[in-house]
């Protein structure tokens, strides 16, 4: 199967990140409203809150550290979808090496090098209090990401520098 | 350049040594069984598993050093070469390999070893340990994509420069 181009991976993958990115946003906007406006219960320390269309329903902790904690992974998941998709429809068009896939990496880069482990560590201390690290993997994993969309945005300079050269020839 | 490779280089290495880390945790209960009779391992077929997964580990370890390699040449070499699209391209799919292979390894571990929940049906119960299999598999499937996608992206460099350097 091709990898680049209109019916490729890359193309599946796009709609598949764009997709849950938007899906994700959805279920955020839809959490914060219901926050704002009263609309869930609360039963043994736990906010119940109906997801519509599907019919059923989230139970969390109703703590502020929670509440907080889901949302900001949420950002964070959007964010990193949304520009995964970016990359993946611009590796849909015939010319792979352009500026704006570069602009994308580097911000993906910058996500999972920096938002990332700022993120987790700001989760982990100030907000759950947390003691042990359990779930030290998720930072691994973020920092694994990191390094290969650094690597990425070094091939796609290079790539993009003899593209343009090649433009340039008559 | 060498601000690109250092931090892969880095990663790379760190994967080396918790592949060593596995092979000699591994190694050491497939000896501990070998040489007493006491059920360290319950069973031949779990004896089975474990030597798979033992040649599984040495064959990540053997693409890994490979991987090293190609990246250590990286800041010597163009990047857009033949020979390293080739690289990239067989250590992608030895990773896919490798993922399938442990995913193999694992539902039999989670069939063999993990009690069914009762009152659910086989179906259920297999589904359970297919989804716990491939959740540990999901990041590493990503970054064998990834250096698919690297791969791809290396052979294309690569026929712009030979077009390039056509070009009088």
């Amino acid at each position: 199967m091709k990898i680049f181009g209109l019916k490729s991976l890359s193309a599946f993958f796009y709609y598949i990140f764009r997709s849950i990115s938007i899906v994700l946003l959805a279920f955020l906007t839809c959490m914060e409203f219901a926050f704002n406006t009263d609309r869930f219960t609360v039963e043994d320390g736990r906010f119940d809150m109906k997801i519509p269309l599907i019919g059923s329903s989230i139970q969390v902790d109703y703590q502020f550290s929670d509440i907080l904690t889901i949302t900001l992974i949420l950002i964070f998941g959007i964010l990193l979808l949304y520009l995964l998709s970016n990359i993946f429809k611009t590796l849909k068009k015939t010319v792979i090496f352009n500026k704006g896939i570069i602009k994308n990496l580097k911000l993906l880069t910058i996500l999972n090098l920096i938002i990332g482990p700022v993120l987790y560590f700001l989760i982990h201390y100030p907000i759950m209090h947390k003691t042990e690290f359990r779930n030290i993997h998720n930072l691994i994993l973020l920092i694994i990401f990191g390094m290969i969309s650094f690597f990425l945005t070094y091939v796609f300079q290079k790539g993009f520098s003899v593209q343009s050269e090649n433009d340039l020839t008559i | 350049m060498k601000n690109y490779t250092t931090a892969f280089k880095f990663f790379v290495n760190l994967l080396i040594f918790t592949v060593i880390i596995s092979i000699l945790e591994k190694g050491g209960s497939l000896l501990k069984y070998l040489n007493s009779t006491s059920t360290i391992i319950s069973s031949n077929s779990d004896l089975i598993l474990v030597s798979f997964n033992l040649i599984l580990l040495s064959y990540a370890l053997w693409l890994l050093i490979k991987f090293r390699k190609t990246i250590y040449t990286l800041h010597t070499d163009s990047v857009f070469s033949a020979k390293n699209g080739f690289s990239f391209t067989s250590i992608g799919r030895g990773l896919l390999f490798y993922s399938a292979g442990i995913f193999i390894i694992r539902v039999l571990e989670n069939i063999l070893n993990k009690p069914a929940i009762k009152g659910e049906s086989v179906a259920y119960n297999l589904g359970r340990d297919f989804g716990a299999a491939l959740s540990d598999r999901i990041p590493l499937l990503v970054i064998a994509f990834f250096l698919l996608i690297v791969a791809q992206l290396i052979k294309e460099g690569y026929d712009l420069k030979q077009e390039n350097d056509l070009t009088i």
